[in-house]
């Protein structure tokens, strides 16, 4: 049985030095192909509803702070419903995107942190380390997209509150900062399931809770180093409407806005 | 009147003109009076500071960081806008005695430690904030690069891992200065002196006897200091620069920021040399002779020079954004002149750009004592607006997105640990004076050996020898 890999492997010292006496390894099957996670949001679909971010919320042990630090801008949502107003009043229209971390290829927090406390992981995860982080909040000020949050107090849940953490979720203590993790307990969950299946991980075996949550199919998560992959496919078919949130800072980000297209009722008839 | 008539203020720098034995109990005068009741006061003010900062700062240590101010996106506030403002007072230090060794400053004598001292209480009080401002600032040695069992090393790409280098660095560089150019001094104090002290400066003179060879190492040394500690000085500040100017922040993302900041620090550092300067005048009579107006006026030309090269590099960093219309740039400079501490910029331009420019460029304002101090005191407020500018402005006008919209203001823990800093590096400096000779002795006694004295038509002139 092969073995699955989820990071690119590393060539053993037998498949440097070609023998006569082995075959020469075959190329990997495109199953076995190395992951990178993304995630596709259309925001066609869209309604702003938050449903996302109460699943992550209670998904991630996000702790709630309370209306005063709120006010102070201290929510420690990891997901947030942006909201941007076009037109003048009276014809005000509102749009809606989903703001998480977008697990940058390029990211501007991992090359800041004097710890290694963010980092990056094989699979394309922007990888945050809550037992190495010092609390220097010099990968927030780095953050373009100001998806970061910081544990200013420690994270108290009154007792009913307690029984709804997340056992698979570590909690974070007061000083460190935390950010999305696009769920990272479900994809090492979905992948060593995947590993005693005997199979690697197939499209849509992994969804993040803001994806399963989302009662308009808006978010779709998969592997984006998969051609056939949910999220390949819609990037690939929309590419007109696929972009990237500011895309000027070079950030190479793994999720893909579906830009929301909008008919002029004019335009119609 | 015509300035030049006015021979008081032309005159040249001569070295005080006294016996060596009173120069010598002259500078030992404040190691071995007793201490006034208005020391003894603010002693203890400076005290009560230190324990009211250090109760603030256990409680943000033990509840969280939450009880600063910070409001996202402004995740630095005023901790890192006191660090940069001490680091850019340690910086007269080395500059002070560096520079004026190298040039050959006769002047210079009785201001080289004084500044050397500034650096060695005021880096100390910049480099705790780092540590001070740290989420969880008990494990604040993960930057440090300790060998461990899981081979777990520090960011070299990041600034901060940079800066504990330079910090580090500059203060060993600092104290081995000042403390090389002190040991003849302290073999000097040794018989003015009866049991622990005795034994402690003897101890510090490490059994100095006066050979010819021990002077010419102490003078090697120092001048290879001097040498040796400018190219760390211009590290320092300009890495301190690059925590901000290597993020994405518009305001700060910008290539003129290490010789801006480190310009920025001279200035700030000069103006805190002549309040000591000035305040060890009034408070010391016994260094009245040492200490003249030709001081002021020097410094002051300094200063001067360093003002308009900060307003140069200042101005500097906003032209090319403002041709090349850069949005980002254009918001942060409309909240400094109109924004929610637009009272702040106007000030900074006030006392940092205005007020010297004008002032100082009139010997008769550098030579009044009393208004170089008060210039000096309201320069380095200036400064001190100026980092508020920078960091807090910085972040509080980057918002990429919709939301994020936090508005900072310092809390009563901030403000009782920043002046905790203060009341440290006044206890360091009052102490130092008890208890260490603040005016190179043997520097003075050097520098008034060279000195000759002639009567031309019955004017006394004085010129210098030059040294060995």
């Amino acid at each position: 049985m092969p073995q699955p890999q989820i990071s690119s492997p590393s060539p053993s010292p037998a498949s440097l030095v070609p023998s006569p006496a082995a075959p020469a390894p075959s190329p990997a099957p495109s199953a076995l192909r190395p992951v990178q996670w993304g995630m596709v949001i259309d925001l066609d679909c869209c309604t702003g509803c938050s449903a996302c971010v109460v699943a992550c919320t209670a998904e991630n042990n996000v702790p709630t702070v309370g209306a005063q630090q709120c006010a102070m801008g201290r929510e420690m949502a990891w997901i947030r419903v942006e909201r941007f107003f076009e037109g003048e009043y009276p014809n005000v229209s509102a749009h809606h995107a989903p703001m998480l971390c977008q697990q940058c290829g390029n990211a501007p927090c991992e090359s800041v942190c004097p710890v290694f406390a963010s980092s990056h992981s094989d699979d394309g995860l922007n990888q945050q380390t809550y037992n190495r982080c010092i609390g220097t909040r010099f990968c927030a000020n780095n953050c373009p997209y100001h998806v970061r949050v910081f544990n200013w107090f420690e994270p108290l849940w009154p007792d009913p509150l307690a029984w709804q953490l997340n056992p698979d979720v570590t909690i974070r203590s007061a000083g460190v900062m935390e950010k999305c993790t696009f769920c990272v307990q479900r994809i090492r969950r979905g992948t060593v399931d995947a590993i005693a299946d005997g199979h690697t991980v197939r499209d849509g075996e992994v969804r993040p809770a803001c994806a399963q949550s989302c009662p308009t199919h808006a978010i779709h998560f998969g592997n984006l180093d998969d051609p056939n992959s949910v999220v390949s496919q819609l990037w690939k078919n929309h590419r007109s409407r696929a972009s990237r949130v500011l895309s000027d800072k070079n950030t190479d980000p793994h999720v893909i806005y579906l830009r929301r297209v909008v008919v002029d009722a004019e335009d119609l008839f | 009147m015509s300035r030049s008539d006015d021979s008081s203020l032309n005159e040249p720098y001569h070295a005080p003109d006294l016996p060596y034995r009173e120069i010598i109990e002259r500078s030992i005068d404040p190691m071995r009076s007793r201490m006034s009741w208005r020391s003894t006061t603010l002693m203890a003010v400076c005290f009560a500071l230190i324990v009211n900062g250090a109760i603030c700062f256990y409680h943000q240590f033990r509840v969280g960081l939450g009880l600063a101010g910070y409001a996202p996106p402004v995740f630095w506030g005023t901790y890192i806008v006191t660090f940069v403002f001490w680091i850019g007072v340690a910086h007269a230090g080395a500059l002070i005695s560096a520079l004026l060794r190298l040039s050959g400053a006769e002047w210079k004598s009785s201001v080289t430690r004084l500044a050397e001292v500034l650096t060695l209480f005021t880096l100390p009080a910049a480099a705790i904030f780092p540590i001070i401002h740290l989420g969880r600032a008990a494990v604040f040695y993960y930057m440090l690069p300790i060998p461990n069992e899981r081979m777990l090393w520090p960011n070299f790409r990041s600034p901060l891992v940079w800066d504990f280098f330079a910090i580090s660095t500059y203060m060993t560089g600092s104290v081995l200065f000042l403390y090389v150019t002190m040991v003849p001094d302290l073999a000097i104090m040794r018989p003015h002196f009866q049991n622990w002290r005795h034994r402690l400066y003897s101890l510090l003179a490490w059994d100095w006897r006066g050979t010819s060879g021990e002077w010419r190492r102490v003078k090697e040394a120092a001048a290879l200091f001097s040498v040796v500690i400018l190219p760390v000085v211009v590290s320092v500040h300009t890495i301190v620069s690059w925590d901000f100017a290597m993020q994405m922040v518009p305001a700060w993302h910008s290539s003129v920021f290490g010789p801006f900041f480190f310009v920025g620090a001279l200035f700030s550092g000069m103006a805190a040399v002549v309040t000591i300067l000035a305040l060890l005048k009034w408070t010391v009579p016994a260094f009245e002779p040492f200490i003249s107006r030709q001081h002021f006026d020097f410094i002051g030309r300094i200063w001067l020079v360093l003002g308009l090269a900060w307003g140069y590099l200042y101005f500097n960093e906003f032209l090319p954004d403002y041709y090349t219309h850069a949005v980002n740039k254009g918001d942060y400079m409309h909240w400094l002149a109109f924004g929610r501490f637009t009272y702040i910029f106007w000030g900074m331009l006030l006392c940092n750009l205005v007020l010297p420019f004008v002032a100082l460029s009139f010997r008769e304002f550098r030579q009044n004592i009393l208004a170089m101090f008060v210039l000096s005191v309201i320069n380095q407020c200036g400064m001190y607006f100026e980092r508020i500018n920078i960091v807090i402005g910085g972040l509080e006008v980057w918002n990429p997105l919709a939301s994020n919209t936090g508005l900072y203001f310092p809390t009563y823990t901030e403000v009782s640990i920043v002046l905790m800093t203060v009341g440290a590096v006044i206890l360091g400096y009052m102490l130092f004076i008890r208890y260490l000779p603040i005016v190179p002795i043997w520097e003075l006694l050097e520098t008034q050996s060279r000195q000759t004295v002639t009567e031309v038509a019955g004017k006394k002139i004085y010129f210098f020898k030059s040294g060995d």
